[in-house]
């Protein structure tokens, strides 16, 4: 049960500095295109990768969540 | 709820238990290929629909690869172009009826996370030597090779469990959704879901070929 | 959690398979298509560029022979004007040889009027005079004996040239030959015999000397010999004087 909360808290909280960061992210990113809309393309894939990379920190966060809900070692 | 982790069997070969993950597989293996083969059987400069289609698809797909790898993208086409074919159509396959996408089991995106990483040091060093390809991992400071090497494998895990992660949590909201609130709301999430599977399957073929590229040096990563 | 091993394992196989099978069936006929198109269009390509230098051949050449055309049109204009400016300064000079010869023909007819003016006012003149004076000899000649005249005409006679008195003589050597005496008056017979005394010697002495009278003589006297004639009338010495007046007014 308390893995359950664990799982819940550590989706919540890794997902907050993620998403600050992929809406800073964001916005720079629609500038630049505003800005030059014919970099467009570079500019959108750029964009991509570096959301993945950000992403990550949610996704090891979703990681751990998962261990802790279905491959619990503390639980067996 | 079930786990998405943990083994499914649809049926055996032999001793080989055969999930419907793998099953899904091969239908998509099955219509790509048919697919290909009926439009280009007969390829003419001046095709039909069909033909010029595919043809855009690959194209657009060449054009990618080349911006990013920066030189002739024939030798990594096959791979990035299949890994992006194939994750398109398996995650589009849960909008039919019955069947779950291949992609939101952990085993898939595990698999083609393994072929990526093979992938990477394999075009690395057929592109820039042995000695070229290792003293890459040295190349900002030897002090970082510990660091370089951890990176090496998390981005893969995270490429990995990116995908799986996306797919399977669509999944499972969906099926919280259809738990709560019945047939007619899960619709506009559905959508919400084909368009997520595109995006992980750009995401995840433009992520294998920026490292592909960091590998034969030509993308700093 | 427990890992589908065999899942795995078939998967990856799997997508190794999709790889070989779009590899055959996907990517190679597109990139075939692509190429033999890309042929195509370059083949095509080349048949335009070829077709353009065609037509820029076909332009230049057109643009030559118009520029040929122009040159023979300005040619032929050259010419036109050249013969032109040859005709009207043929027709000019024409003109003006035509004026002047106009002008010498009017500047002649004028000088040649002039001068018949002026031979007219001289002859008049002449006439005037000679016609005066013949008449003032007219009335004089009466009251002048001819006999006064037989000194002038031996003189005359005398200075005739040597051959023009053998002449004279000879004509006279002549069997019944007379000189003749012409006067305005009749001269009295004592006359007569001193004109002959002091002729006949001078002509050879030989013949005998006739007399003859005519007023237009007006007075003076004249010797015919045969058909010569010694003239010292002043008929003609006014005749004679008209003649030297004109004549002198001419030269």
């Amino acid at each position: 049960m308390i893995s359950v909360f664990a799982a819940a808290l550590a989706v919540a909280f890794g997902a907050i500095g993620p998403a600050l960061g992929e809406g800073r992210a964001l916005a720079a990113a629609m500038e630049a295109i505003a800005r030059q809309p014919e970099a467009a393309g570079t500019i959108s894939r750029t964009l991509f990768v570096g959301l993945a990379m950000i992403e990550t920190m949610a996704i090891y966060c979703l990681v751990i969540a998962l261990l802790l809900l279905y491959a619990n070692p503390f639980t067996g | 709820m079930e786990s998405p982790f943990g083994a499914q069997v649809l049926f055996r070969v032999g001793p080989v238990p055969i999930s419907p993950a793998v099953a899904t597989t091969w239908g998509i293996m099955a219509l790509l290929t048919l697919v290909s083969w009926l439009a280009l059987r007969r390829a003419t400069p001046d095709g039909g629909p069909v033909q010029t289609a595919l043809e855009i698809v690959v194209e657009t797909i060449e054009d990618q690869i080349r911006a990013i790898l920066q030189r002739d993208p024939g030798r990594y086409l096959p791979l990035l172009g299949t890994l992006f074919l194939f994750l398109v159509t398996a995650n589009l396959v849960p909008a039919l009826p019955g069947l779950r996408a291949p992609t939101s089991r952990i085993e898939t995106p595990v698999a083609l996370g393994l072929i990526v990483f093979l992938s990477i040091h394999w075009f690395g060093l057929r592109e820039t030597g042995v000695a070229g390809y290792l003293g890459h991992f040295l190349r900002p400071n030897p002090l970082l090779l510990p660091l370089t090497l951890l990176s090496e494998i998390t981005r893969i895990l995270s490429l990995m469990v990116r995908l799986f992660g996306n797919m399977m949590s669509h999944e499972l909201i969906l099926a919280i959704l259809v738990y709560l609130a019945g047939f007619v709301l899960p619709v506009p999430f559905m959508v919400l879901g084909l368009l997520i599977g595109v995006i992980q399957a750009y995401i995840f073929t433009i992520l294998a070929t920026v490292y592909i590229g960091a590998a034969v040096g030509a993308v700093d990563s | 959690m427990t890992i589908d091993w065999w899942t795995l394992g078939l998967q990856a196989v799997n997508f190794a398979i999709l790889v070989w099978l779009l590899r055959r069936f996907l990517y190679a006929p597109v990139r075939r298509v692509i190429a033999a198109r890309k042929r195509e269009v370059e083949a095509a390509q080349e048949a335009a560029a070829a077709a353009c230098a065609t037509a820029e051949e076909e332009a230049r050449r057109l643009r030559e022979a118009r520029a040929a055309l122009e040159a023979e049109r300005q040619g032929v204009l050259d010419q036109a004007a050249a013969e032109a400016a040859e005709t009207a300064k043929a027709a000019l000079a024409e003109a003006r040889a035509a004026a002047a010869v106009q002008v010498e023909k009017a500047q002649a007819a004028i000088a040649a009027e002039r001068q018949a003016a002026l031979e007219a006012a001289q002859g008049d003149l002449a006439a005037l005079a000679t016609g005066l004076a013949g008449r003032i000899l007219q009335d004089t000649a009466a009251t002048i004996a001819p006999g006064l005249f037989l000194d002038g005409l031996a003189d005359t006679l005398a200075r005739q040239p040597e051959a023009e008195r053998a002449r004279l003589a000879a004509d006279m050597a002549a069997p019944g030959a007379v000189a003749t005496v012409v006067t305005a008056s009749p001269l009295p017979p004592e006359d007569r015999a001193a004109w002959s005394a002091r002729l006949l010697p001078l002509l050879g002495g030989q013949g005998s000397l006739g007399f003859e009278v005519d007023p237009d003589l007006l007075g003076g006297a004249e010797l015919r010999v045969a058909h010569s004639q010694l003239k010292f009338g002043w008929a003609d010495r006014l005749a004679a004087a008209k003649r030297a007046m004109v004549g002198n007014e001419r030269a």
